[in-house]
């Protein structure tokens, strides 16, 4: 009897929140051995009777309150959020829309070497093509209003001055005689 | 004390925070010594208890004590000074209403 009372009271248990099993479970099966020792087989049942009613309701507030103390802790983490990302959108979003038509540039152009286009994106260069021939984007080397573009040895190829605030774009044109390879050609020499 | 922390005291609570004004104890003893206390008239469940126990943990009102060294199966529990606070104003309010359905005669000579 004893024994079947203590594997019922113990099922009962995996009802609590895990957390508050691990704290309390053994104390409590302890407790519940001592309660056991005084009582008579029939006594016995009506205390496991009362004690698995009694785990059940415990179960549901202990539950209840952790959910409860989660909405306390999480609810002002949601709030601290949606604050930060408010004031992150209006010190950072509100000049990018106000330079909406730089958010992306597409620019072009043409010099003595041959024809050349450049992506800008939020300001940063994201993609370069030299006589339509696409040039891996970790060659371009943006520094300040610096964007330089370098050849496999290093060299600089193309250099262009990018002014984010006005999204004005100049290049220093390169020389007719960079028209047969522009990509690897120092243009600058 | 906060008021919120005092108001959130259940009869259980309350019992506990008496049971342990004389000193540290475990749960068992905890449960037998408000069995006593109260006559018999409660006579807390295991789970119920410690919940109870939890709630006062959190909120301060007991702290976790050092028992008997023989007894090191059975954690010890011992009123916080807030928890003190907190049973001495529960005792004074619980006083008042006895005071005042003592007046109106609502208990029973025998039952003082």
């Amino acid at each position: 009897m004893k024994s079947l009372a203590l594997q019922l009271f113990r099922a009962s248990l995996k009802l609590l929140p895990s957390g508050f099993r691990l704290q309390y479970e053994l104390e409590m099966e302890e407790v519940f051995l001592e309660r056991m020792r005084e009582r008579s087989t029939r006594g016995i049942a009506l205390l496991v009777i009362g004690e698995v009613r009694d785990l059940a309701v415990v179960a549901v507030r202990a539950r209840l309150e952790q959910s409860h103390l989660a909405l306390r802790y999480v609810i002002p983490g949601i709030a601290t959020a949606i604050a930060l990302t408010v004031i992150a959108l209006s010190r950072f979003a509100v000049p990018a829309r106000g330079a909406h038509e730089q958010a992306r540039i597409d620019f072009s152009a043409q010099d003595p070497a041959g024809q050349f286009t450049l992506s800008i994106l939020e300001g940063l260069p994201v993609s370069i093509t030299m006589n339509r021939r696409p040039l891996p984007i970790e060659r371009v080397v943006h520094l300040g209003d610096s964007i330089h573009v370098l050849a496999r040895s290093g060299k600089i190829v193309l250099a262009l001055a990018y002014y984010r605030d006005t999204g004005r774009i100049e290049w220093k044109p390169r020389p007719a005689a960079c028209h047969s390879d522009p990509a690897e050609c120092d243009a600058y020499q | 004390m906060s008021h919120s922390k005092q108001e959130s005291l259940t009869p259980l609570s309350a019992a506990i925070l008496f049971a342990l004004a004389d000193g540290a104890s475990h749960g068992y003893a905890i449960i037998k010594e408000i069995e006593e206390i109260t006559h018999g008239e409660m006579r807390p469940n295991t789970g119920s208890m410690y919940l109870a126990l939890h709630r006062l943990l959190q909120e301060g009102f007991i702290t976790e004590a050092t028992g008997p060294r023989d007894d090191a199966r059975r954690r010890y529990y011992s009123l916080s000074r807030e928890g003190r606070v907190a049973a001495k104003v529960e005792a004074r309010r619980l006083a008042q209403l006895v005071r005042v359905a003592s007046a109106k005669k609502l208990i029973p000579r025998t039952a003082l």
